[in-house]
């Protein structure tokens, strides 16, 4: 079976990298990054534009410029999260945790050198993963039930504990605001409506995304704006900026453990359906702060901050394809018009797909490869002059920055409620800011509530039912194994007080 | 398998114009046959986000529409409340012809059944244009459930065990609904993540059964990892093999028709209420604008639509649609908003089950 996977990737790989095919990702990939730099455009809504142009296309055009527009369209989130402290998708509000203030010591540099890198590596390794995994991965995903899915959130909120060791009673408060949030809108098992104030807008809950541009965007605008800085950098000029893309690249490999880690956290969470990037990259933070001997740098400009969540991200996107491909199960906006876009040219995902498909599956995967690599040779070249833009007057940059941010929370499904949500998150964000309140420990539990409560509730009524046996699933045992190591190896530790990370 | 440079220059040319000219409403032509469309821009209104079926419908036939009535149709993804948001955007704008849309009427009935407040009546709040698809829902079963076909099955010892999304998901009427007709004891468990999430758990075996709209099950059903046993309907949903001998609910032959002789119940009732139901969970998804469109314009957009659905929609191989016109749709609509309530009965305490 081994052998025909190996076949069908090289197949794949001959179809993606023959001319004329190759254009296709590139031209994905182009199209995406330059539709980022646009407000009010997201990659998924130039996903779905081009959806009825690809009508008359052959499959593997189809799959060649999606694969490249996925890639592509997670391009700069990573780059304004660093520079602006704007999470430009909800996987980069990891990064913006330590890239931001690096950004804030003149090291814009160095944080977008090191997250270019990791992010081609990590979607490497995940690629690598995937092929080794594929014959099978279809059969792994059957074994991620609702109990194990409840495991594996309750271990993503459990990494809170991890990061916010220094004010924890503070850290718990903002993880209970957070689930509380993660409550309003519809009760998936009842129906009954909760919180929602009498707007239909609160029916699905609080958007996550807005919220995040609220949290730290907003909030950090609203800080610069007041803080008397003259630039984000700190002064203004090329003399302001200190360090290299060269040594950020360097990081990954003196960290070459801390990365390999994190990419197979990434690769793990993107095969389990319906979790996503976000909590892929928030639980290789954490595991970055609760591995490391110092800990007193993060949330304050450590590399190793930028490393894990970037090598999680985009080892992710290789294992996601496998839900979605296997089982038509997407685990973001993009793979969901991907999804669409292979239906409509008869490609339903399935077994039949990941067996007589294959080598069109790994034309996919390859496109995602190149578009990733792409991104990230853009992310390299691009470094030093993005840089720069931590030089530049904030009374002209926070304006600019305040405006994208809310086109860009409206964009992202065009509701004004989204809006309103990012403006409330960002007054709550600064005071959060001035007050050495942590806030992810509220986004952690904002992204990972709802499927908490949902999937606990499924899990207790298949109890009910008598459809499960908790006892007879040793994924189960293995996550709630890795949940309790999680909560207990930062009180076997014996760091000082002092080293504890502050987020 | 390689692609001419050709060809694949025109197509990148395609999807790059796309994208830059997306929004440029000047390029298309100002004459056509809708009175006071022409040249204009229309709204269409998607009630769901990017990429479902409603979205992919509506772009299929966005150009052909703007071709055949000269205007531009932007359309807007306008999602929220399980499509409420948008049906709601349709039925308050102003009649003119220029906000128009896809509603998807099951959904709406099963609001409007568990008594949300605010949800538009699908046979009375808009102007129906035509019918684009129909949802032709089946009951399919994992690996755990009772062995045999309908109606043997719905006989079991056991509570049937069924996987649904939501609470308020229409697939909930399409369960009680059979169910009642074959005598069956059914027990839900809601909260999956959307259709795929509550297949994958009655094929790991932790729920007997889903039941869904066929076409979008089917890549399931064909990989043999879930088997149909029934089809709401009283003839084949899909000409597929793998539906032969799979039980009707519906007509004279149907399943709940041999169920009601059976047990000595009132036949004829059990053979309307088969019928019923299949017109109400298979309501399917309409395309319509705001209640009070001249019946000039209506009849205009009626034709318009219902020929590029015909001709230029229907020909593509993704796009698995079964328009027709105004008309029938609107008939269709009517009777299964009147046919609705007579399921309350049944869907209401499985419901109220989940709340306990």
């Amino acid at each position: 079976m081994i052998e025909g996977t190996i076949a069908a990737a090289w197949d794949g790989l001959q179809l993606v990298f023959a001319w004329p095919n190759v254009a296709y990702p590139i031209a994905g990939t182009l199209l995406a990054m330059s539709v980022a730099l646009m407000p009010g455009i997201s990659g998924v809504t130039l996903m779905a534009l081009a959806l009825p142009f690809t009508l008359s296309w052959q499959p593997l055009e189809v799959v060649l410029l999606f694969g490249g527009l996925v890639g592509g369209a997670t391009y700069m989130g990573s780059v304004t999260a660093i520079l602006f402290n704007v999470p430009g998708t909800g996987p980069s509000a990891a990064t913006l945790l330590d890239g931001y203030p690096l950004a804030r010591q003149g090291q814009a540099r160095t944080a977008l050198g090191c997250a270019a890198l990791s992010s081609a590596l990590g979607s490497t390794f995940g690629i690598v993963v995937l092929i080794a995994l594929v014959p099978v991965l279809a059969g792994a995903i059957l074994v991620f039930g609702p109990p194990e899915l409840l495991v594996l959130l309750l271990w993503g909120l459990a990494t809170i504990a991890c990061v916010t060791r220094g004010r924890p009673l503070r850290g718990l408060a903002a993880a209970g605001i957070g689930l509380l949030l993660s409550f309003a809108g519809q009760d998936a098992r009842t129906g009954e409506l909760r919180f929602t104030l009498g707007t239909t807008y609160l029916w699905d809950g609080v958007g996550v995304v807005p919220a995040m541009l609220g949290l730290f965007s907003i909030a950090e605008m609203l800080d610069l704006g007041g803080s008397g800085r003259r630039t984000i950098a700190g002064g203004a000029g090329r003399h302001a900026l200190s360090g290299s893309v060269r040594d950020g690249a360097l990081a990954v490999f003196r960290h070459l453990g801390l990365f390999t880690r994190s990419a197979l956290i990434g690769t793990f969470v993107g095969i389990v359906p319906g979790v996503g990037g976000t909590v892929a990259s928030f639980m290789a933070y954490a595991h970055a702060v609760q591995t490391a001997r110092d800990r007193s740098r993060f949330g304050q400009g450590d590399i190793r901050g930028v490393i894990a969540p970037e090598a999680a991200h985009d080892a992710k996107d290789g294992g996601a394809l496998v839900p979605v491909l296997a089982f038509g199960i997407p685990g973001s906006d993009a793979t969901a018009v991907l999804l669409a876009a292979l239906t409509l040219h008869g490609l339903a995902p399935g077994r039949e797909l990941m067996t007589d498909g294959l080598p069109l599956v790994f034309a996919l995967i390859w496109s995602l490869f190149l578009s990733n690599w792409l991104t990230s040779i853009a992310g390299l070249l691009l470094a030093r002059p993005l840089a720069r833009l931590t030089t530049v007057r904030l009374d002209i940059l926070v304006p600019i920055v305040l405006a994208v941010t809310v086109v860009g929370a409206f964009a992202d499904q065009q509701r004004l409620g989204d809006v309103v949500v990012a403006v409330l998150f960002g007054l709550g964000g600064y005071y959060m800011k001035k007050h050495g309140w942590p806030r992810m420990p509220l986004v952690v539990a904002l992204l990972v509530g709802a499927g908490i409560e949902r999937n606990l509730h499924i899990t207790v009524r298949l109890i009910e039912l008598g459809r499960i046996d908790l006892g007879a699933r040793p994924a189960l045992g293995l996550l709630v194994v890795l949940t309790l190591l999680t909560l207990a190896l930062p009180r076997l530790r014996t760091a000082p007080a002092a080293d504890e990370a502050r987020v | 398998m390689r692609i001419g440079r050709r060809q694949a220059i025109a197509a990148i040319g395609t999807a790059a114009g796309a994208a830059a000219l997306g929004g440029c409403s000047d390029l298309a032509p100002v004459e056509g046959p809708c009175p006071g469309l022409a040249g204009r821009r229309l709204r269409w209104i998607v009630p769901h986000a990017p990429g479902g079926g409603y979205d992919r419908e509506s772009r299929l036939l966005a150009g052909p529409l703007e071709r055949r009535l000269g205007a531009t149709v932007a359309i807007e993804n306008q999602s929220g409340a399980g499509g409420l948001v948008g049906a709601r955007a349709i039925a308050s704008a102003s009649p003119d012809g220029l906000t128009l849309g896809m509603i998807g009427v099951p959904g709406l009935l099963m609001s409007a059944l568990l008594g949300r407040p605010g949800v538009p009546n699908p046979a009375s709040d808009f102007t129906i244009l035509g019918r684009v698809s129909r949802s032709w829902q089946v009951w399919a079963a994992g690996p755990r459930a009772p062995e045999g076909p309908v109606p043997g099955l719905a006989a079991a010892a056991r509570p049937l065990v069924f996987a649904v999304s939501q609470a308020s998901s229409p697939n909930i009427v399409g369960i009680a609904g059979a169910a009642a007709l074959l005598g069956a004891h059914v027990e839900l468990v809601a909260g999956f993540a959307g259709t795929r999430g509550a297949c994958l758990a009655a094929i790991r075996g932790d729920v007997d059964l889903v039941c869904f709209n066929y076409e979008t099950i089917r890549p399931f059903i064909r990989s043999g990892e879930l088997r149909p046993v029934l089809q709401i309907s009283a003839r084949r949903v899909a000409s597929d093999p793998v539906l032969d001998g799979v039980a009707l609910l519906g007509g004279n032959a149907g399943a709940a028709v041999r169920r009601a002789r059976h047990r000595g119940g009132d036949v004829d009732r059990a053979g309307a209420l088969a019928a019923a139901l299949e017109r109400v969970v298979g309501g399917g998804r309409l395309v319509v604008g705001p209640a009070g469109l001249p019946s000039g314009l209506t009849s205009c957009l009626d034709e318009v639509i219902h020929t590029a659905l015909v001709t230029d929609v229907g020909g593509h191989a993704g796009a698995r649609i079964d328009p027709a016109p105004a008309a029938e749709a609107a008939e269709d609509v009517r009777r299964a908003a009147a046919e609705a309530p007579a399921f309350l009965d049944v869907v209401r305490p499985l419901v109220e089950s989940l709340r306990r």
